[in-house]
């Protein structure tokens, strides 16, 4: 197959899926639409969190602190000021006067959350292993006891509610759309190629002349930046957001779709937050009618620890299907 | 800017102490441009040690290192890289999941790779970039005879092809001095030659300088033009290969002093 048609074919994909989105818009419940976005956010958050977990070997627990910086300046900006001035009497003027649009709110959302990854980056990426998990932990507490203390800017631990109901599966689907492009196209560039040699050896890489350091917050920032982005579409899908909506289970159940789908496969992370989270939501029933709950969280930690030992590289290891590396590499004449 | 003949590197007065133990001590060296040097000693002389300090995995306790008119010393690995230093490691460091076509890509990225946005936005600058990568690798390839094996993963190399593997990989960075650290180290003695010819070959090629540790006297005395003996992290001598074979201090350091605790 010619590049021509291999890209022909790659938009026909993805005008397809625009065609599904339609489809599921005009005659899915409000029940099913919601489980749908749900999934989308689900395959945002991996695949954005396989840049940095998995192209460097980063052992990030930090994503929810990144959703919830993105979601709170999302909702800030787009919230009507006299909301505002009912929740939030102390803003200052210009952000109690902001009544954003939507797109620019969720894009501010994100370089926010990038602003905060290159932050926590400079001091916590000197740690490997074990201890970046702890200190990016403590980064996602700290986040969470400032949201909660910080009553003039969040409302504190009462969060904001009744926002606007702005996601639907439109901007769930463009937002996975662009995240996709962006990390297969890191994924199949130099620049990726330098992530993944810093994972594999990072001695043997900067003796290469690699700067590992840069590389390494360069693939936090660009996880944090979709992150905050899905923070942004997560608060107006359920239209409120709380200190607790972004806790330490959600970034267990972030890592554990990166680590059964492969670290360092972009497609083994969207498949593992599509499996996952269809097999969390098609549980609920289950768990309601047996009393049960938790249930789901039980199945998928006892999954992760399958897959750890049968599969420690997760269901794809690093690899993606031929067809997209052809479709990605950009080095042809 | 130097003249031709100008060393490359110039070591001078160089030691390393780790607590109690002084692993190297005023070491000196002076490569020219095209020479080939051995570095032998006995086992737990400091020849590891020497190539982590010039290489800047290791920042000395003193001394300097000049590499192209710049000093590198204890700036760091990618400093060295950028003065022109390549090195291979004794316990062989590839990037085992990636393919052997990608760990050469790889070390192309300092010299020829694209920033961030240049990459997302595939400008034409990141193609250009991209294209001249892939010709890159693939001429290291060739080189070191790994044509055949590109898309395969490291990991999965026969012995003596990761070895090969990792020069390919070291010299696709584009060094102007190659360290080689036990390049023979588990090879057939067939192998061993074909290492000798493509480092005779690299070095009329590229005009590449090497420096290697190695235990196969034999190929040290048919490659190296000159041979430098550490003891104890100290220079015992230094000089051509037949010289050096012949001191009997060399023969003493490796066989012991013949005391009775020899």
């Amino acid at each position: 197959m010619s590049r021509t048609t291999l890209r022909l074919a790659a938009l026909c994909t993805v005008a397809a899926g625009a065609g599904l989105v339609a489809l599921a818009q005009a005659f899915c419940g409000d029940y099913y639409l919601s489980i749908l976005d749900f999934v989308g956010i689900a395959a945002v958050l991996a695949v954005s969190l396989n840049v940095t977990n998995g192209f460097t070997g980063l052992f990030s627990l930090g994503h929810p602190a990144f959703m919830a910086i993105g979601g709170y300046v999302t909702a800030l900006l787009v919230l009507p000021p006299g909301r505002k001035e009912m929740f939030l009497p102390d803003l200052p003027a210009w952000l109690a006067s902001a009544e954003w649009s939507f797109a620019p709110a969720l894009a501010a959302g994100g370089l926010a959350a990038v602003l905060a990854a290159c932050l926590v980056g400079l001091p916590v990426l000197r740690l490997k292993g074990h201890y970046l998990a702890v200190a990016t932990m403590g980064f996602l507490i700290i986040v969470q006891v400032l949201i909660v203390n910080l009553d003039w800017l969040t409302r504190g631990p009462l969060g904001l509610n009744g926002l606007a109901p702005l996601t639907d599966l439109w901007w769930v689907y463009a937002v996975l759309v662009v995240t996709l492009y962006v990390a297969y196209a890191l994924k199949f560039s130099s620049l990726g190629r330098a992530m993944l040699a810093v994972r594999e050896d990072e001695l043997a890489a900067r003796c290469l002349g690699i700067p590992a350091a840069r590389a390494r917050i360069l693939a936090l920032a660009v996880g944090a930046f979709f992150a905050g982005v899905s923070g942004g579409l997560w608060a107006h899908l359920i239209t409120a957001i709380t200190p607790g909506s972004f806790s330490l289970l959600m970034a267990f159940t972030i890592v554990a779709m990166v680590v059964i789908g492969g670290s360092g496969s972009v497609t083994g992370s969207l498949l593992a937050a599509v499996g996952i989270s269809l097999f969390t939501e098609a549980l609920k029933p289950v768990e309601e009618s047996l009393e049960l709950y938790g249930l789901a969280e039980i199945v998928m930690a006892l999954g992760l620890i399958v897959c750890l030992v049968l599969r420690p590289r997760g269901l794809f290891g690093s690899e993606e299907p031929r067809l997209l590396a052809r479709l990605f590499e950009n080095s042809a004449p | 800017m130097q003249n031709e003949n100008a060393p490359f590197l110039e070591v001078a007065s160089l030691s390393k102490r780790f607590g109690g133990v002084q692993a190297v001590l005023d070491y000196e060296l002076s490569l020219a441009p095209g020479e080939i040097v051995g570095l032998i000693g006995p086992n737990g002389a400091g020849k590891t040690t020497v190539f982590n300090l010039l290489s800047g995995v290791l920042a000395p306790t003193s001394g300097s290192i000049r590499a192209g008119g710049r000093e590198i010393a204890g700036r760091g690995p990618e400093a060295g890289s950028a003065a022109g230093i390549g090195r291979t490691f004794q316990n062989i460091r590839l990037f085992p999941a990636l393919s052997v076509l990608d760990n050469v890509r790889a070390a192309c990225h300092r010299r020829l790779g694209r920033g961030l946005w240049p990459t997302l936005f595939r400008l034409p600058g990141a193609r250009a970039s991209e294209a001249a990568i892939l010709a890159r690798a693939r001429e290291m390839l060739e080189i070191m005879n790994l044509s055949a094996a590109a898309e395969q993963p490291a990991g999965s190399l026969p012995y003596g092809d990761q070895r090969r593997l990792e020069i390919a990989r070291a010299l696709a960075a584009g060094p102007t001095l190659l360290l080689l650290d036990e390049p023979a180290a588990g090879l057939n003695p067939g192998e061993t030659e074909g290492l000798r010819q493509a480092i005779r070959a690299l070095r009329d090629r590229f005009g590449l300088t090497v420096l290697l540790v190695e235990h196969d006297m034999g190929l040290v005395m048919r490659l190296c033009e000159r041979v430098q003996v550490l003891v104890h992290g100290r220079l015992l001598t230094e000089g051509p290969p037949a010289a050096v074979q012949a001191d009997q201090r060399v023969v003493a350091a490796y066989l012991g002093s013949g005391g009775a605790d020899a």
